[in-house]
């Protein structure tokens, strides 16, 4: 699979800050693939997804060093609007991503398609099918600022998902949701991936990461303390030790491990850790 | 000494349809209790009732005995504090310890106590290295416990959080569990909004469930969240530990990881 | 409307089904200004009456017709009779004609008149933009300006400029609700509303302009500065020649009306 975006050495620094905020980042995301972004608030997850989309350096100021590559191509030489299309974005706070701009939610989903210059017909039909996976169908009438944190959430992910860039990059979507529309956002995710998009995701929800994503990147104090496949990473000790939330099942492999219990492997989801705790529980009965 | 909400009924000024509908709950002073329940099932425009932002349209609230009805929600302030669960909503000033000191300063309390309550209030809630920044550049989860801190300060017997754990990494979470600590040892009442399942099965003892506009189980912590049928009909998952115990057909209501990993060994 | 008519509204021309509102807003937008210069221009009573009449015949033909005419008694009242009062009582006791005496004092018919003057002609420039603000969305003549070749930047702008206008009243509301359930009044005297309103009105300013960096970002997400022609999703009817001469004539008639009323009246 080809490398869709590529950290070499990067380090960055908001201006009118002394301390970087990332420091020496390295790391390469392969295209199709779903990577969870984990680590403890302000620790640099956020400025982990604005490098990506540039609006670290181009929007924020400040210095950055090192080099950023971008299908190949250093992010410095991107245009804006090019990269706006290529890569989606999806910020922290829902209300602040609405326009402001148009009157109901329907027009706001399309606004983007408007700037791109989709003819009405498809731009109808592309908004329709949207509003329909992200369960937002029945707020189509509505004006965007009279709504709730969650429906907001949703429409600014689905006024994004209309563009149909083929990296995304969502910044702690269900924070202002229910677990239930959490659910609905990771199982949109796992659509978009069937589509084979790039996904990246920072979220505080490991439980729901460890289920769905490929790669996890554990980001704190301005640098990657670990990245790689799910499994290894979630299980690596090193999070705890960087004040990096791990899944529960991970907790609880660690306390039967101080009990002197150990499982045989390190479960990551709750279907494994089940399957872990039969199998000993099976293997009692048959003992005794 | 309580807070009684005796069946209310409330729609939203301008809205046709109820928000909740023939609620009733009792919040002892001193009780740690959650609400739980999907979005939309009330809960917020619960806690605004009681906070007096709103006042019911059918039914009666009562804060120790004073009915709200017959109050501003200036006076029931002082007793019931509300933390919002946007932050945005409900910071104004640009400046983190004239926040804190607004509504002391508006009670014309002495300028010592001011001190000393803003002073507990910033430790208790960890913000102290964010105290000379401008309260919408702290980062959102650390400015939540601004608004904390605002509510600290001013002291109510009754506290209602909303949604506190939304966004929090594991130092907010910790911190959180100092404020309310504190809160208790105080003898308030804390009364949380939250999704969290974790974080209600680690700090509360009474569990309040609500769906379609209404109350539909309330009662100790280990016996609602064990109700399967109550907690489907209001969209919540239990704790993934009681999950997880279920599955592997542990009998004990298990609550937390201390306990599944006991009952495993 | 159904969520299946409100989409098929967009496979079609706008429509509101009334002749007024239904017309080009760029036509409308030329035809009203041109008749509010005339009356600024002229600055007459007599054109100001007749430009005052046309506003009210096209209002009482729209379905607007109740938010205008209150909306115009209620700047009736409140701002031509304070102008009024303020001219007469300057003007009283000047040499000339005497239309009638007031508190003993003589009123000249030049007074008068210089009321009467300003009166329709406030009114009657009022008067023409509020038929053309009542019965048009921005939205709908900012899409026909770009249409016509505006940029869609200085379109945002305007939408923008609008909607920033509501949000600060929003963003207030929100403020006074976070306030009450602090504990401060703003319920009651106007005293105490203004007390409670004034100290956080700047910080209010201040946090809704730093809000367009937000905007910026959000609008940046959206591609919005992608290069090539936007489309867009609502679509206006284009101009036709009745509406395009209406707007040609109106033009006319103010520069016409303007030199003749400046010469004759």
């Amino acid at each position: 699979m080809g490398v869709c975006i590529e950290f070499q050495d990067v380090s960055y620094a908001y201006p009118l800050t002394k301390k970087a905020a990332v420091r020496h980042l390295n790391c390469r995301l392969e295209t199709g693939k779903c990577y969870g972004v984990i680590g403890p608030n302000a620790g640099g997850k956020t400025t982990f997804c604005n490098l990506m989309r540039g609006l670290c350096p181009n929007f924020y100021g400040g210095i950055l060093k090192g080099t950023v590559l971008i299908h190949g191509k250093n992010l410095l030489e991107w245009e804006d609007e090019e990269l706006s299309v290529q890569i989606g974005y999806v910020f922290q706070d829902p209300f602040a991503q609405v326009s402001g701009i148009k009157e109901t939610v329907f027009e706001e989903i399309g606004m983007g398609l408007e700037n791109l210059g989709v003819e009405a017909e498809e731009m109808i039909a592309r908004i329709v099918e949207i509003a329909k996976m992200v369960h937002v169908d029945t707020l189509l009438q509505k004006n965007p600022l009279a709504l709730s944190g969650g429906q907001c959430q949703r429409v600014a992910f689905a006024s994004i998902l209309a563009l149909d860039s083929d990296i995304i990059v969502i910044d702690e979507p269900t924070s202002q949701l229910d677990p239930e529309a959490g659910s609905d956002v990771f199982e949109i995710i796992d659509m978009l991936k069937k589509q084979g998009k790039t996904v990246i995701i920072a979220e505080h929800k490991v439980d729901l990461l460890a289920e769905y994503c490929d790669e996890i990147i554990a980001i704190a104090g301005g640098s990657i303390v670990a990245k790689g496949p799910v499994k290894e990473v979630l299980s690596d000790p090193v999070l705890p030790e960087n004040g990096v939330r791990i899944p529960q099942a991970v907790s609880l492999a660690r306390e039967l491990w101080q009990a002197g219990k150990p499982f045989r492997e390190i479960p990551v989801t709750m279907q494994e850790a089940i399957g872990l705790i039969k199998e000993r529980r099976e293997g009692r009965a048959d003992g005794n | 000494m309580a807070i009684e909400v005796k069946n209310i009924t409330f729609s939203y000024p301008g809205s046709l349809a109820t928000a909740v509908e023939n609620v009733s709950m009792t919040i002892e002073k001193g009780e740690r209790v959650a609400i739980i329940g999907q979005n939309g099932a009330g809960k917020s425009t619960t806690v605004k009732l009681m906070n007096n932002i709103y006042k019911p349209s059918k039914g009666t609230i009562l804060v120790d005995g004073i009915d709200t009805k017959e109050r501003t929600t200036a006076q029931i302030a002082p007793h019931v504090g509300y933390v919002f669960q946007n932050p945005n909503d409900q910071i104004f000033n640009d400046d983190v310890v004239k926040e804190i000191e607004y509504v002391l300063r508006y009670r014309k309390l002495p300028e010592e106590e001011i001190r000393k309550r803003r002073e507990e209030a910033i430790d208790v809630t960890g913000i102290r290295p964010y105290v000379e920044m401008h309260p919408f550049d702290i980062p959102l989860p650390i400015r939540k416990f601004l608004t904390i801190a605002v509510v600290v300060a001013v002291s109510p017997d009754y506290v209602i959080l909303d949604e506190p754990t939304a966004g929090q990494d594991l130092w907010g979470c910790a911190q959180l569990k100092t404020v309310m600590d504190y809160l208790q040892q105080k003898g308030k009442a804390v009364l949380t909004i939250s999704h969290d399942m974790e974080y209600v099965a680690e700090n509360f003892d009474r569990v309040i469930v609500m769906a379609h506009k209404n109350v539909i189980a309330d009662g100790e912590k280990r016996d609602i969240l064990y109700r399967m049928d109550t907690l489907r009909e209001a969209h919540v998952k239990p704790p993934l530990s009681a999950q997880i115990a279920q599955a592997v057909g542990i009998r004990d209501k298990i609550l937390n990881l201390k306990e599944l990993s006991a009952a495993i060994l | 409307m159904t969520d299946q008519e409100f989409i098929e509204s967009f496979r079609h021309y706008q429509k509101k089904n009334n002749w007024w509102c239904d017309f080009h807003p760029v036509a409308k937008l030329v035809f009203c200004l041109s008749f509010g210069f005339l009356s600024l221009i002229v600055f007459k009573w007599q054109v100001g009456l007749a430009v005052f009449l046309l506003a009210g015949l096209i209002a009482i033909r729209t379905p607007a017709r109740k938010t205008y005419f209150i909306t115009l008694g209620v700047m009736f009242v409140a701002g031509c009779l304070f102008t009024v009062a303020v001219r007469l009582y300057v003007h009283m006791g000047d040499p000339g004609p005497v239309a009638f005496y007031l508190f003993g004092k003589a009123v000249p018919v030049a007074a008068v008149i210089s009321c009467l003057d300003l009166i329709f002609m406030i009114e009657g420039f009022l008067g023409i933009f509020m038929t053309f603000f009542l019965t048009t969305e921005m939205r709908d003549l900012c899409c026909c300006l770009e249409q016509v070749g505006m940029s869609p930047s200085a379109t945002f702008m305007i939408l923008s400029t609008f909607s920033g206008i509501a949000s600060i009243k929003e963003k207030l509301n929100c403020v006074r609700e976070s306030q009450r359930a602090r504990g401060i009044e703003t319920e009651g005297s106007l005293v105490v509303k203004v007390k409670s309103i004034l100290p956080v009105l700047f910080p209010v300013i201040i946090s809704s302009m730093t809000g367009v960096e937000d905007r910026t970002l959000a609008m940046d997400a959206r591609a919005f500065s992608a290069k090539g022609k936007h489309t867009a999703l609502r679509r206006a009817a284009p101009a036709k020649p009745v509406e395009k001469m209406v707007a040609a004539l109106a033009v006319i008639l103010c520069i016409a009306g303007s030199i003749a009323g400046r010469m004759y009246l």
